[in-house]
């Protein structure tokens, strides 16, 4: 079932294009990943998705319903779910009151609430750390809180941004298994620079530059592509045998 | 832990309440009044904590409401010949709505813009006054209602006022704090950006809060200069009432409901000791402000709490997880 479904999105910023006529949908359970250079436009993507950025023509479906012109709480309201590159806690409430505001925002009330977030605390491994103030994390537990922030919202599409950048080996490692574990629930759009995190959870990639497609499909077949070769490497290359 | 925190802050409600009501019967007249005005004082100081340090407002103009509230009561009192203490929940009307009414030009005003607009808005509010016969001009007005009144009652029903100004400054605020509208808040004022994220309506949320923060001054400033039975915009607008609640909020830690409590109990202290040395007093204040923030922009509670661990009246949710063991 489809549950994002992007049509002819465009946007510029004076002379630079943002997003040249981009579409995409994303299923429940499906991860769509979207990778790009520097400046491609896949943070505008991305903003334009969330709210915080007007696309100038198109048009951004969620589960039905249009979401083209609407404020950032009620797409939240709609099922929208993001985290952030650099991660935005509420620096002086905790761990746990930061999910717990997710969760009682998110729809709950009270007792619920209050559950959920427990559960979500406990699926991210940010137990030991519930009752400490967010901006005291360290930056895994903050990436991770991000994640925990978003699952208590307990949306039907899931933004993530950038969410391995950043990280050890062994720290994407770690959030690669936690995002696995999301999936089933949600349809997940993935903007990453760590590629091969992103070849380990999604499904299809979209690689842009300029704001237009250059490339989309299966992360392998998109990987070896010639015009996403040649963007990563600087010019062309004799295509591997 | 948790229940009996509760439990704790229930029955120190309890007790307060009736020694608030029991303190006009035992007390004389003249120790009577100096309660009020600490009690006005620390409602002004605390209506302010509540905007900076729980909605996320820096406001440099709160005098304005103080001169609202008090203006509202005696205008409306004198003209209509109305009862004035039964004015005052009006004042915390009067002066939430004209907050509300601002609200759409200054919300587009950010930081210290957003401060400075505040203060120009009281300047306009006083020249207003001060240029109108029928408000007393510069001279001000004095309170006819409370003249023919038997003195005795008038005291007790300022003090009453005045008590439930400082009780609901108090636990008012604690329990504000700790409910839903207190974690949006509390959201907003962290993250705008990320508070949007979750679903909050964040202009609705910080708009809510600066009406109920500046109403609660506006009533407050109503009973103080009902205490005094006179008010003139020089005096109910003078943005010394803006430095004494910044000294009380700065110096007990803002953010908390226990901070301007030991705040205010130190400028009056120092007042006391001090008030002969005319603007030497004034310098003092000021120095014992900076000194306190060159140790700790949180304040004399807020390094308390963090070095004991006890929290009273703080906001703070626990999760119920043992954290004390590594999961």
């Amino acid at each position: 079932m489809t549950v994002l479904a992007v049509t002819n999105l465009s946007r510029r910023f004076g002379a630079i294009t943002v997003a040249d006529n981009l579409s995409f949908e994303v299923a429940q359970g499906e991860c769509l990943g979207i990778i790009g250079p520097n400046g491609a436009g896949k943070t505008s993507v991305f903003n334009m998705l969330t709210g915080n950025v007007k696309p100038e023509a198109g048009r951004i479906v969620l589960d039905g319903k249009d979401m083209t012109g609407a404020t950032a709480h009620a797409r939240t309201k709609a099922g929208l779910g993001r985290t952030y590159q650099v991660p935005q806690p509420f620096g002086r409430l905790t761990a746990f009151e930061n999910v717990l505001a997710a969760a009682v925002f998110g729809g709950g009330a009270g007792h619920a609430a209050q559950h959920r977030a427990r559960d979500v605390i406990s699926r991210t491994g940010l137990k030991a750390r519930a009752d400490k103030p967010a901006e005291s994390l360290p930056l895994l537990d903050r990436k991770r809180l991000e994640l925990a922030r978003a699952m208590a919202l307990r949306p039907r599409l899931l933004l993530l941004d950038e969410i391995a950048g950043g990280l050890t080996e062994a720290e994407v490692h770690e959030l690669v298994e936690l995002i696995q574990e999301l999936k089933p629930d949600v349809a997940m759009v993935w903007i990453e620079h760590v590629t091969h995190a992103l070849s380990a959870v999604a499904e299809r990639i979209l690689a842009i530059n300029f704001g237009a497609e250059i490339a989309s499909g299966l992360p392998d077949a998109v990987m070896r592509d010639p015009a996403v070769l040649e963007i990563y490497m600087g010019a062309v290359l004799d295509a591997p045998a | 832990m948790t229940d009996l925190r509760s439990k704790l802050v229930t029955g120190a409600a309890l007790l307060s309440a009736v020694l608030l009501i029991a303190m006009p019967h035992a007390m004389a007249e003249g120790n009577l009044r100096y309660i009020v005005e600490i009690f006005c004082v620390f409602a002004f100081a605390q209506s302010w904590n509540f905007l900076a340090g729980y909605v996320g407002l820096m406001s440099f103009g709160q005098q304005l409401f103080i001169g609202l509230g008090a203006y509202f009561v005696f205008v409306l009192s004198n003209r209509l010949g109305l009862n004035p203490f039964w004015i005052v929940p009006l004042a915390f009307v009067f002066a939430g709505t004209f907050a509300a009414l601002i609200s759409p030009l200054v919300f587009r005003l950010r930081d210290a813009y957003f401060a400075i607009s505040i203060w120009v808005i009281a300047e306009i509010v006083r020249l207003f006054i001060a240029q109108r016969d029928f408000l007393g001009s510069v001279s001000g007005l004095p309170l006819m209602a409370t003249r023919g009144m038997d003195r005795s009652l008038v005291a007790m029903w300022t003090f009453y006022l005045a008590a439930l100004l400082a009780f609901l400054a108090v636990f008012g605020l604690y329990y504000l704090s700790r409910s839903r509208l207190g974690l949006a808040l509390a959201a907003v004022r962290d993250n705008e950006g990320t508070a949007a994220s979750i679903g909050i309506n964040v202009w609705w949320t910080r708009f809510v809060g600066f009406v109920v923060g500046s109403g609660f001054t506006g009533a407050a400033g109503a009973v103080y200069y009902m205490s005094v039975f006179q008010v003139q915009p020089g005096g109910a607008f003078d943005p010394n009432w803006m430095v004494i609640m910044l000294f009380i909020v700065i110096i007990g830690g803002i953010g908390t409901v226990e901070g301007p409590i030991i705040g205010t109990a130190i400028y009056f202290l120092l007042r006391a000791f001090f008030s002969g040395t005319g603007n030497l007093y004034l310098m003092l204040l000021g120095a014992a402000a900076i000194a306190v923030m060159m140790v700790s922009a949180k304040g004399i509670w807020g390094v308390f709490r963090d070095f004991s661990g006890i929290d009273i009246l703080g906001a703070r949710r626990a999760s119920g997880f043992d954290t004390h063991t590594k999961s």
